[in-house]
């Protein structure tokens, strides 16, 4: 048997050995990302204190499909980075918002999205497996996982499994950098101006962790608008609970120093149901009477937005036109903030 | 503790070492504490239903054997019965049962409501406990075995901790000898084990967990698909299925062989079965077997002593009922009862036919044409399989309809101007869905499910383990460095779903 443990033990020693190369190409890889700024690239960003940016947005989808840093920092003179992530709950996003502050200087101006979506633990959800990566940066991100003794066993002997969830895209990045070689390094226009990161698709546009969709999804966006949409019912009880929850955002927000803006964002023309609405705007409405240094930003019945097909890319979600003249509409509102601020 | 587990594999370890170090007598001893263990790690609330049971059934046992009177043995053999399958019936069937009488007496307009049973969650493994208990009490009745004297090694066949929760269901025969006669540590034994445990460890966590993700979001949404999407979810679940029960198994095998103990085995290649007979001659063979000897050989035999019952009755009966059980074991829901009884038939229609259809093609003689009505016969049993899994798998009979009626709204014209534009996106567009797999995914399952049979085709021809340790020692450990980074990276998620036979 003792041979038996012998070759065992060894057997163990060569998979650590191998699983720290492989730990450290991962890294590697992750921390060399540049094609991609969304969700992996932009949390690769605020873990290596790349952003520390003057006004950052968090959010769902509807945040990081609607709002165009390079337009805020345009509109604001200020440098603006977006967080927003595609699929992310409120609860995610003021954990981001957290670890972020751990990382990176604190901004002026912090915009929450203030979503029906996002808030309705029904419909969103903490993707954990994100932050996988960054498990053992601090104790704020370990306690996130809660592992029982043999998991946390398992990563501690397995560490490069914590990056399984962003091999796809490592791949793609190597891939993006292979297709680069091969067109003389011009298929994606990428520039660094001002903190102003853009890559190029031919579908869409990343823009400082931002992500916009050219044209619209097919057969989704009918030509002529009202149209008689399916309207989402919220869970309106599970939103309005959350008051406890935005009273500690402002209290963080006091005293971590920074303005915390909470933004409606659009909706099509009757997607939800307009009691629904009328419930939640008074709801953040009073919020931002209440607490000195929260202000709201109501876009949920957007003239400009509201009514025309052009601007949108699906019915949830803003497509690039849309989306400057949002950013626009937000980084004129910003200004006056600032300027009030100061 | 899940098998596939990390605590899993250390507790094997320790298990192992301590076995290993302890006197031969007393290693029985070491094996029956790590049982204990392992079972109170699933359900503590239950070790004093299991040593009462393990205590009474060791007595009846010895009652059986040293009566000589036949009224006396069989009067404690039904007592045997009785005390094991009371517990069974009540655990896993009486809330269903209940249900049902509510359902006829509201049918009848019955005045009086009957108090409901308290429903309570079932020990772990009482199925595959019932039916080892109830086997060894049936061979000590025959005289096909001798009872075991030794109250802890009696404990040990009924609770060793690799059978515990889905077997196999293993015969006195095999296992008890082998308690009594521990071996020294082998080295190329706890190899194999090892190479084992990991091979089922990939069929669980890369391949049957990979599949579940897809196989689940259509069965638990029956209406939202149509045609092709649904024929996927069923190939994927017949592998998904047998991928977790056979990796499950492997698992255990591997434990146990660890040990140096040989437990029989569950599968043997049941997909390359050119009939539904030799499926279930390879399909969980513990269970099957069960069945043969313990119900369909009786049955028959009995039947066949009836002079008077037509002959259809005789040839009908045995299997229609044996796989009615066979469907009933598996759990209360009457899709399980359609799955055995849909079992049955094939095997009757399959008794009636297949030979005079083997007789034609024997004579024909011709190999081409023996080889392509082989793999017509091992493709029309996997439709048949497939087509049993989408009762066991829905999870009500209006659902399983359901999803029958879908499954032929195929929408060819679709594909095929997908499939001719070389549009993969369009192509693989309606396998594509919330919840679902991604196309990376889907494309990476479908893989793994031929890499699986491409590999157990291999192993049914060649003898893998010894060409892999034939292979020079630095290719050798590389293969295992890459096979152990293959499984953890592709596995779908650490905290890995129950293995589906644990719920029977």
């Amino acid at each position: 048997m003792a041979k038996f443990i012998y070759k065992f033990f060894i057997f163990l020693v060569i998979l650590k050995i191998c699983d720290i190369l492989l730990s450290s190409f991962f890294f590697w890889s992750l921390q060399s990302q540049t094609a991609l700024t969304e969700d992996v690239g932009s949390l690769n960003r605020m873990y290596h204190s790349e952003i520390n940016a003057d006004i950052v947005f968090f959010g769902s989808s509807r945040t990081s499909l609607h709002v165009n840093p390079e337009v805020v920092q345009d509109t604001t003179g200020q440098t603006a980075w977006n967080l927003g992530m595609d699929g992310s709950n409120f609860e995610q996003q003021e954990f981001t918002l957290e670890d972020y502050l751990l990382h990176n200087k604190i901004p002026k101006i912090v915009v929450f999205e203030a979503d029906l979506l996002s808030l309705d633990p029904s419909l969103l959800r903490f993707k954990t497996e994100l932050f996988l990566p960054y498990r053992n940066d601090s104790s704020h991100t370990f306690n996130l996982f809660n592992s029982s003794w043999d998991e946390s066993l398992y990563y501690w002997f397995f560490s490069s499994t914590v990056y399984k969830p962003q091999i796809p895209a490592i791949l793609l990045d190597y891939q993006n950098i292979i297709e680069r070689i091969k067109n003389g390094g011009n298929i994606h226009e990428q520039t660094k101006k001002s903190k102003i990161l853009t890559v190029n698709r031919p579908d869409y546009v990343l823009v400082n962790g931002a992500q916009f969709k050219k044209g619209q999804v097919p057969g989704q966006i009918p030509q002529t608008l009202p149209y008689p949409f399916p309207v989402i019912r919220f869970d309106l009880s599970k939103i309005i609970n959350r008051e406890k929850k935005f009273e500690e955002l402002t209290q963080f927000a006091n005293n971590r120093g920074f303005t915390l803006v909470l933004m409606f964002p659009p909706y099509m023309n009757g997607e939800i149901d307009e009691s629904q609405r009328k419930i939640a705007i008074d709801f953040y409405s009073q919020l931002s009477q209440k607490y000195k240094n929260i202000y709201f930003l109501d876009y949920s019945q957007d003239p400009l937005l509201d009514n025309n097909p052009n601007y949108w890319w699906d019915e949830n979600h803003l497509n690039i036109k849309g989306a400057k003249i949002l950013s626009e509409e937000i980084g004129q509102e910003l200004n006056q903030i600032l300027k009030k601020n100061k | 503790m899940q098998p596939s587990s990390i605590y899993f594999a250390i507790f094997l370890g320790i298990t192992t070492v301590l076995y290993f170090s302890t006197p031969y007598r007393f290693r029985w001893l070491v094996l029956l504490i790590a049982s204990i263990y392992f079972y109170m790690s699933w359900s503590p609330e239950y070790i004093f239903f299991i040593t009462i049971s393990i205590f009474i059934n060791f007595h009846i046992s010895l009652e059986i054997a040293k009566n000589a009177l036949p009224k006396k043995r069989r009067i404690y053999l039904i007592i045997g019965l009785v005390i094991n399958l009371v517990p069974l019936i009540y655990f896993k069937y009486i809330v269903f049962l209940s249900g049902q009488i509510d359902i006829v007496l509201s049918w009848v307009n019955f005045p009086f409501v009957f108090p409901h049973p308290i429903s309570l969650l079932a020990p772990i493994g009482i199925s595959f406990y019932t039916l080892q208990v109830i086997a060894y009490l049936l061979d000590i009745y025959r005289g096909f075995q001798k009872s075991e004297t030794h109250i802890g090694k009696f404990a040990l066949f009924t609770s060793f901790f690799p059978l515990q929760i889905s077997g196999p269901i293993e015969r006195a025969k095999n296992l008890l000898p082998q308690f009594s006669n521990p071996t020294v540590f082998n080295y190329s034994d706890a190899r194999i084990g090892l190479k084992r445990i990991a091979w089922g460890v990939f069929k669980k966590i890369v391949i049957a967990d990979r599949l579940a993700i897809y196989v689940d979001q259509v069965f638990n949404h029956p209406t939202d698909f149509k045609g092709f999407p649904i024929i996927l979810a069923v190939v994927f679940f017949a592998f998904q299925l047998y991928c977790d029960f056979s990796g499950y198994t492997d698992i255990v095998l591997g434990a146990a062989k660890m040990l140096g103990y040989e437990l029989s085995e569950n599968f043997n290649h049941p997909y390359f079965s050119n009939s539904i007979q030799k499926f279930w001659n390879s399909w969980h063979i513990s269970l099957s077997s069960w069945l043969r000897d313990y119900i369909f050989f009786p049955l028959r035999r009995s039947l066949l002593k009836q002079k008077n019952l037509p002959e259809w009755i005789v040839q009908f009966s045995p299997p229609l009922i044996t796989m009615l059980a066979c469907g009933i074991w598996h759990g209360a829901n009457w899709t399980f009862v359609i799955w055995g009884c849909l079992h049955g038939t094939y095997l009757i229609i399959e008794n009636q036919f297949r030979h005079r259809a083997d007789g034609y093609f024997e004579k024909l003689s011709s190999k081409i044409i023996s080889g392509f009505y082989y793999t017509f016969q091992t493709c029309a049993t996997f439709v048949l399989v497939c087509f049993g899994w989408i009762f066991f798998r829905a999870n009500s009979i209006s659902d399983s309809l359901l999803l029958l009626g879908n499954i032929t709204r195929l929408n060819i014209t679709y594909y095929l101007s997908a499939f001719l534009a070389r549009d993969i996106n369009e192509f693989l567009k309606p396998f594509i869905f919330n919840g679902g797999l991604n196309q990376g995914n889907l494309l990476l399952s479908v893989l793994l499910i031929i890499f699986l049979l491409s590999a157990e085709a291999m192993g049914s021809r060649m003898d893998i383990n010894r060409k892999i340790d034939n292979l020079p020692t630095v290719i050798r450990w590389g293969y295992y460095v890459f096979a152990t980074f293959g499984i953890i990276l592709l596995s779908v998620d650490v905290s890995t779903r129950n293995f589906i036979y644990f719920q029977f």
